[in-house]
């Protein structure tokens, strides 16, 4: 074990996403304005959004450092912790809204984050659910499978319960089943790397099917989501299919997006990555996901090569929490899968989301940092990250 | 180890394959399927707007400046989303479809032009029209109600601030865009050029500026015209001619004037009775009245024609008026004996001067001239030639004047023509106004050019354009041809005068010049027989100054369709002289 430089990679991926962001909030955010402004009758000024992701993304960048600095381990004590708090923070979110005392946001009767009206900022509790999970799953795998527990009720019934709870405050209560789906795919990806036997998987695949049909079946709109694409939906669905169109091979330009002038849902937030298609074409959205490629592979790498089980499973959950965002965000956007009402990691518009992301990767950053060296030898068939070192790449073999 | 090193593999695998998937989706939509989604896009988000083109307005001439004819009136289309108004019933203020009905009921009243069960009867529909023309003090009242699901829409009607003067001249327009009078027939130069803008709007339709698909062509608005009808002349002309026909107790069907400036062609007045409200003109029943019958519909005007025989005579040399012939009360033409229309006159027999002949207006008189245009004893195919040759060719009689407004043709026959008709018969009846059809615009320009000194002048209703308050006067045409001589003409505004001092001279101001040439002619009835109990009676005449230097400073043509048998010299004259002696004193002449 032992320190070096850190990833560079990975914060500079994170760093040109937000730049793209900023740029493209910057460019579309007036027009937004004025569309929201005529539907809805509010004020928003041409430079509000602007300047409301200006501090996100501020806020963001501390987030990523902070999770830099902050001792992994120091965090990973009290994993349990915050996961009861963001538990608690979650169920208070709901009862908050079914009393309709204010201090929370809801929409369509499902409510989801606090706001504090004077400062005017909003609070998801379950993106802190989602960190303190990958920080207590990644301890329960790798503690169960040194002592060789990962088939016994002492790994389950701890794994299943936080599922559970999570199932139930952010499923069936928040009626937030993206965010349901994205901690299965962590905890999912945790457990496959931990190495728990496959017959496990299959026996789990079961019982997310029974309750996955239960949920889906207790909430109306997911239902619709899943079997008829409701009205909206496919509304959204062709005026973000008409953005990318329209955007070509390089794109209107930026600053001449029509899509965001109110006929694409959630341009600032949801729909972002439309927006970049319409705005660059397809040279924009190739370049944007190969960011995200890079960044996820380069995770991936950390996780491989950390020093600690633990800190190597928290990787893949970070690597997972990001790509099950990217899929359903940008496979709703291009009409793959139906839409979930999710957000693009360190593009989409809006504060908690990005906040914890940035933080979750600084941690990924701060991972990096401290590599084991014993895993690669003669035999290794992977020579991922070892240029400089005694061996060579191919490419230098003459 | 190494099975942790495959499920690394797997889920490298799973991100690579999301990659492939996500560029290989983005490729069909963003390169391949570019052109559709273009396409898509526009039809989506280009809007195209016809900008409207104000149509012009038409103001009569009033001998000062101008006086507003037919002008635009700003009027609201009030119309209800019946689907809205159903679907949103008692929320947000939204009241029950019988709460709206009752509500535009109260302030609409008759101007409602539905029936509510079609309204209500399809709750997809958005769009229903309630009411149209309504003014703005009634809008005004609906916005305050504030009644969501009722909405206006700015239109335009056409409102003619002088009710129902000249209307069969000033005409109408309907929706499609046909019409009568000037409206229909400068429909083209009032109406202008719709504009067209194009432009790419955001998803409320309001206009951006991005996007390379964006035109504006401006709207042209249409000519606002100067009519040369003197609002003054022609109400009061119309004014004359509705008592005649009621006064008349049935007696008279119908009547037209015309009243025209024989130095320049400029027409004064064209006046029709009966007539109508131009601004409702659907609620009338009868078609016939929306005719200009002075321009429109030809007829036989009879003896007022005959001062063309005698100035054709005249200015051929062959007449000289104050030679005699016998008059035997009838001639023989052919096979045919033609009779004056007067009997029981003192000189109904015996030696005359053709100027008797024309005071008593005997037909004799008039197929004699035509004899001396020939050998002086026969209607000879030169006479008729030469006679042709003035009615047709000179006074234009039984062709179009060319005038702005639609007019008929009319119909005259050439001496040449192959039927034979232009035979001796149709020409000796010719020279007392009969056989040829002809509108009273014809024989009043012709008329004109008769007494003016032998310019015939096109007739023109036209004065110029109204622009910024201003009155830009058309060029004025100069004569198109000579018809008479001087001479001629002068000698024939004397016999017209002395006519005149037979017929209703007494009834004129003193101290002023006025002829006229009085006529009577019975009309075909459904068989094709001549009957004397349907009769027009015309008086053509003109007045001006006492003054050998002087032109005749109007001409006035009176028609009068009468249920009964009517005369020239008893019933078209009064109504002349009321036109002419007005006319003396609207043009304020001095007496002498």
């Amino acid at each position: 074990m032992r320190k070096h430089k850190s990833d560079k990679t990975i914060a500079l991926m994170v760093l040109i996403l937000m730049a793209v962001s900023l740029v493209i909030v910057y460019a579309i955010g007036g027009r937004v304005a004025q569309a929201e402004n005529a539907a809805t009758g509010k004020h928003y000024s041409d430079t509000y959004f602007f300047f409301h992701h200006v501090v996100a993304i501020a806020m963001s960048v501390a987030a990523l450092v902070i999770g830099y600095k902050v001792k992994y381990d120091f965090l990973a004590k009290y994993a349990k912790s915050f996961f009861w708090i963001a538990a608690g923070m979650c169920l208070m979110v709901t009862i908050l809204g079914r009393m309709n005392v204010g201090l929370v946001t809801c929409d369509e009767g499902a409510c989801r984050s606090f706001y504090i009206p004077i400062v005017s900022i909003g609070f998801a509790p379950v993106e802190l659910l989602k960190i303190s999970i990958a920080l207590y799953s990644s301890y329960l795998v790798c503690s169960r499978r040194e002592s060789g527990e990962l088939g016994s009720a002492s790994f389950w019934v701890p794994y299943a319960t936080m599922f559970g709870v999570t199932a139930l405050l952010v499923g069936a209560f928040q009626k937030d089943l993206g965010s349901t789906v994205v901690i299965a795919m962590m905890m999912f990806c945790m457990a496959w790397v931990g190495g728990v036997p496959i017959k496990y998987f299959a026996a789990a695949l079961g019982v997310f099917a029974i309750i996955g049909a239960f949920l889906i079946m207790t909430a109306e709109h997911r239902m619709q989501r899943l079997t008829g694409w409701e009205s909206g939906d496919n509304y959204h669905v062709e005026n973000s299919l008409i953005s990318f169109g329209t955007g070509g091979l390089l794109g209107v330009g930026l600053g001449n997006s029509i899509q965001s002038s109110g006929y694409l849902p959630e341009s600032l937030t949801d729909s972002i990555f439309s927006i970049i298609g319409e705005t660059w074409g397809f040279i924009g959205t190739t370049l944007v996901i190969i960011a995200f490629a890079v960044l996820l592979f380069r995770i991936m790498r950390v996780s491989e090569r950390a020093d600690s089980g633990d800190k190597s499973l928290f990787c893949v959950a970070v690597f997972a929490w990001l790509i099950s965002h990217v899929i359903m965000n940008i496979g709703g956007m291009l009409g793959i899968i139906p839409m979930k009402g999710i957000t693009l990691p360190f593009l989409s518009y809006g504060g908690t989301s990005m906040m914890f992301a940035a933080f979750a990767v600084g941690m990924v950053i701060q991972i990096s940092g401290w590599t084991k060296r014993t895993n690669i030898d003669e035999n290794t068939s992977s020579r991922w990250g070892q240029r400089g070192t005694r061996y060579a790449g191919s490419g230098r073999r003459s | 180890m190494e099975s942790q090193r495959w499920r690394y593999f797997c889920l490298k695998f799973g991100l690579l394959a999301v990659v492939f998937v996500f560029l290989a989706k983005l490729f069909l939509v963003q390169i391949v399927d570019h052109d559709r989604y273009v396409r898509e896009a526009n039809s989506m988000r280009v809007k195209q707007y016809e900008l409207l083109a104000k149509r012009g307005e038409v103001y009569f001439s009033d001998g000062k400046g101008v006086t507003p004819a037919i002008m635009n009136e700003r009027t609201w289309t009030i119309f209800v989303d019946p689907n809205f108004i159903i679907k949103n019933a008692g929320t947000s203020g939204v009241l029950e479809k019988e709460k709206v009905q009752e509500k535009l009921i109260e302030l609409l009243g008759d101007k409602i032009s539905v029936q509510w069960p079609d309204v209500w009867g399809n709750e997809e529909s958005m769009y229903v029209e309630v009411a149209k023309n309504v003014d703005y003090k009634t809008v005004a009242a609906i916005k305050e109600a504030n009644l969501r699901g009722v909405g206006r829409k700015e239109t335009s009607r056409r409102v003619y601030p002088a009710g129902r003067v000249g209307a069969q001249l000033l005409g109408f327009i309907n929706a499609e865009g046909v019409g009568s009078g000037v409206e229909g027939a400068l429909s083209e130069r009032l109406a202008g050029k719709n504009g067209l803008l194009k432009t790419v709007t955001d998803v409320n339709e309001i206009p951006l500026s991005v996007g390379d698909e964006n035109i504006e062509i401006p709207a042209k608005n249409g000519e606002s015209i100067v009519l040369t009808i003197d609002a003054n002349i022609q109400r009061n002309v119309d004014r004359i001619l509705e008592r005649a026909v009621t006064d008349s107790k049935g007696g008279i069907r119908a009547a037209s004037a015309l009243v025209m400036q024989p130095t320049t062609g400029k027409i004064w007045a064209m006046s029709n009775y009966p007539t109508y409200n131009p601004e409702e003109y659907w609620k009338e029943s009868d078609p016939n009245v929306y005719v200009n019958r002075t321009a429109e519909t030809p007829y036989e005007p009879a003896s007022v024609c005959k001062p063309f025989t005698y100035a054709a005579a005249i200015n051929e040399g062959k007449l000289n008026p104050d030679e005699r012939y016998y008059n035997a009360g009838s001639t023989v033409v052919d096979d045919r004996t033609i009779s004056n229309a007067r009997s029981g006159n003192p000189l109904a027999k015996g030696s005359i001067t053709f100027r008797e002949a024309l005071d008593n207006s005997y037909n004799t008189g008039s197929i004699e001239v035509l004899r001396k245009m020939g050998d002086g004893t026969n209607i000879t195919k030169a006479a008729r030639t030469t006679l042709y040759n003035y009615l047709y060719d000179r006074f234009g009689l039984g062709q179009k004047t060319g005038f702005e407004l639609n007019e008929a043709k009319g119909s005259i026959i050439s001496p040449d023509d192959p039927s034979g008709e232009g035979n001796a018969v149709r020409y000796a009846n010719m020279t007392f106004g009969q056989g040829m059809n002809l509108t009273m615009l014809q024989v009043a320009a012709g008329f004109s050019s008769l007494i003016n000194g032998g310019d015939y002048y096109q007739p023109t209703v036209i004065a110029g354009n109204y622009n910024n308050g201003k009155l830009e006067p058309t060029e004025q045409k100069a004569s198109l041809r000579k018809t008479v001589s001087t001479g001629t003409s002068a000698e024939m505004r004397k016999m017209l005068q002395e006519v005149r001092s037979v017929n209703g001279g007494k009834n004129d101001l003193a101290g002023f010049r006025v002829g006229v040439k009085t006529g009577t002619a019975e009309t075909l009835d459904q068989y094709g027989n001549y009957t004397s109990k349907k009769t027009n009676a015309s008086a053509l005449g003109f007045g001006g100054e006492n003054n050998d230097d002087a032109l005749p400073q109007y001409v006035v043509m009176v028609r009068l369709d009468g249920e009964t048998l009517l005369w020239g010299a008893q019933n078209a004259v009064p109504v002349f002289t009321e036109i002419s002696n007005y006319m003396l004193q609207y043009l304020r002449l001095q007496p002498k």
